[in-house]
């Protein structure tokens, strides 16, 4: 139980997921398990784009995300992915949050 | 864990809901509304091998066989299943979340509504028989239309997403009307209607934000 909370905490103080923002889009981005579009993304979560845009790019810098310009059914639009890596931490996050429920 | 973990949390788990909620709801339209176009795939089917039928005499084939037809229309029901099940995936992967909202409740209550009309579809069976439309077929399609009213229920288990009224309508009208649209064909084109209705709602509701 005590080494579940301490792996938790270390890896909340990850830069990366040091944000709540940015830990809840990987987490919505592991369930959804394909892209979302920028601009869905942006009307959900009521943030500022610039500030979206930091998160995403944070998120994509530790290689936890893909952000790219991609081709939708409603045209290009900038689209977000999560990784096998960004999936592999979501995942033991989720074994964590169980096992100490 | 310190005040800081836990507000960190707090918004991870805002930011989840918000994401998911929407993602799930245009998921479940989108369901809604491709199943809606599975008997105008069929009727467009039978339409085709009815113009058909006289070239294909004319020249002495039968590519719209009986046989062939059933798997033709099979093979797209095979395809709409395929294509619904990355809406599924997402969903079960969603109920079996441990940031779950509100689960208690809400989903009792779907199975005692789906439990009513089923049993009350059933009890429709006597009065079929005394009109003379007795069919082997009625209770198993009741019985495989509540399995898949209660799959549809996956969407709803996480609580991320409200069931609207037009959730209602789509799935126990698939619950009265599929088994009656085995006689009665027109029933297919009414759930077509309501499925189709229900789905650019929830797409509607995705726009609105609601």
């Amino acid at each position: 139980m005590v080494d579940e909370v301490d792996e938790l905490i270390r890896m909340l103080k990850d830069e990366a997921l040091s944000s709540g923002v940015r830990l809840g889009i990987l987490i919505a981005l592991y369930y959804i398990d394909g892209y979302v579009t920028f601009t869905d993304l942006h009307r959900d979560l009521d943030i500022p784009k610039s500030s979206l845009h930091q998160h995403l790019s944070m998120l994509q810098e530790n290689g936890l995300v893909e952000f790219k310009r991609g081709i939708t059914p409603l045209g290009v639009r900038t689209v977000v992915k999560i990784t096998n890596k960004g999936k592999g931490i979501v995942s033991r996050y989720l074994e964590l949050v169980r096992a100490l429920r | 864990m310190s005040s800081d973990v836990h507000e960190l949390l707090r918004v991870s788990n805002v930011t989840v809901r918000r994401v998911l909620s929407r993602e799930l709801r245009k998921a479940m339209g989108l369901y809604y509304l491709l199943w809606g176009t599975y008997p105008i795939a069929i009727a467009a089917l039978y339409t085709i091998s009815y113009e058909f039928s006289v070239i294909e005499s004319a020249l002495s084939l039968r590519v719209f066989s009986l046989p062939m037809m059933f798997i033709i229309m099979m093979a797209i029901a095979m395809i709409y299943a395929f294509l619904s099940r990355r809406f599924f995936s997402m969903a079960y992967r969603v109920s079996r979340s441990p940031i779950i909202v509100n689960r208690r409740g809400r989903y009792r209550l779907r199975w005692v509504i789906t439990s009513i009309i089923m049993v009350t579809t059933i009890a429709v069976y006597p009065i079929l028989v005394g009109l003379g439309n007795a069919y082997i077929e009625y209770i198993p399609a009741v019985v495989y239309a509540t399995l898949v009213a209660f799959t549809n229920a996956t969407f709803f288990k996480s609580g991320f997403i409200r069931a609207r009224y037009y959730d209602y309508l789509a799935n126990a009208s698939f619950i009265i009307l599929f088994p009656l649209s085995l006689i009665y064909y027109f029933g297919y084109y009414i759930l077509s209607l309501i499925w189709i209705y229900a789905g650019a709602r929830s797409l509607l509701e995705v726009i609105s934000g609601g």
